[in-house]
């Protein structure tokens, strides 16, 4: 099931580390702390975590696939928090929301998950210019 | 909880960096001015309460992975944008 990042032009999954640990746990979830990443052909481009420790699972994308101009700026506290000093050190990804059907589908631009490549240090941020962005954005647009 | 009196004009300290003061108060609406250091993010509870909603119902249970092939799919045959 968890397959290789694939190296074809066509699919070209973000960098991530295998694991990524979260030291405050995602904001409902304090105890979900741990999560391994699966990368599986057939979801691309979405990717899931699922939580070492509990049995809690999300899919997750980048901001590249969304219908939407996203520049979060985050606070140098976050930063800092992740042992981050330069944009190349991380990587954002988007949780996507399937629960009110297809169609529906969302991603939160307001608590994105911002990763740290070389440790795996994550964290739920929200950016400081949240006020841009919806935490329901839609990922396809109406037919 | 510590709870504080203050009247319009006057405000209270947080620590070495961070000033709330009362601007002005309108009926049960009290309009606060914050100074805070850039490395502070300041949010309404609200928008914290509503970024953990979304994320509780975004967790995903294995029989929903259908759909997330399915969405899959419908991304693909979008093109990405530049990153």
């Amino acid at each position: 099931m968890n397959a290789d990042p694939l190296t074809t032009p066509e699919i070209a999954w973000p960098k991530v580390p295998p694991k990524i640990f979260v030291t405050e746990g995602l904001l409902p979830f304090a105890n979900a702390k741990e999560f391994v990443f699966f990368r599986d052909k057939k979801y691309f481009p979405l990717l899931r975590i699922e939580c070492a420790t509990v049995n809690l699972s999300f899919v997750l994308t980048e901001p590249k696939w969304v219908p939407v101009e996203y520049q979060p700026v985050f606070s140098t506290a976050d930063l800092t928090e992740l042992g981050l000093r330069q944009e190349d050190e991380y990587v954002v990804l988007l949780i996507v929301n399937l629960n009110r059907g297809l169609e529906e589908a969302t991603v939160n631009l307001t608590g994105p998950l911002l990763i740290n490549l070389k440790t795996g240090a994550a964290k739920q941020v929200v950016p400081l210019n949240y006020a841009n962005y919806s935490c329901r954005h839609k990922l396809l647009k109406e037919k | 909880m510590l709870v504080l009196k203050r009247k319009a004009g006057e405000a209270i300290i947080i620590g070495d960096n961070i000033e709330v003061r009362v601007l002005r108060l309108d009926g049960d609406h009290v309009r606060l001015g914050i100074i805070a250091p850039q490395m502070v993010t300041v949010l309404r509870s609200e928008l914290l309460e509503e970024v953990r909603n979304e994320t509780q119902a975004s967790a995903v249970m294995p029989a929903e992975l259908s759909q997330v092939q399915l969405l899959s799919q419908r991304l693909k045959g979008l093109t990405a944008k530049k990153k």
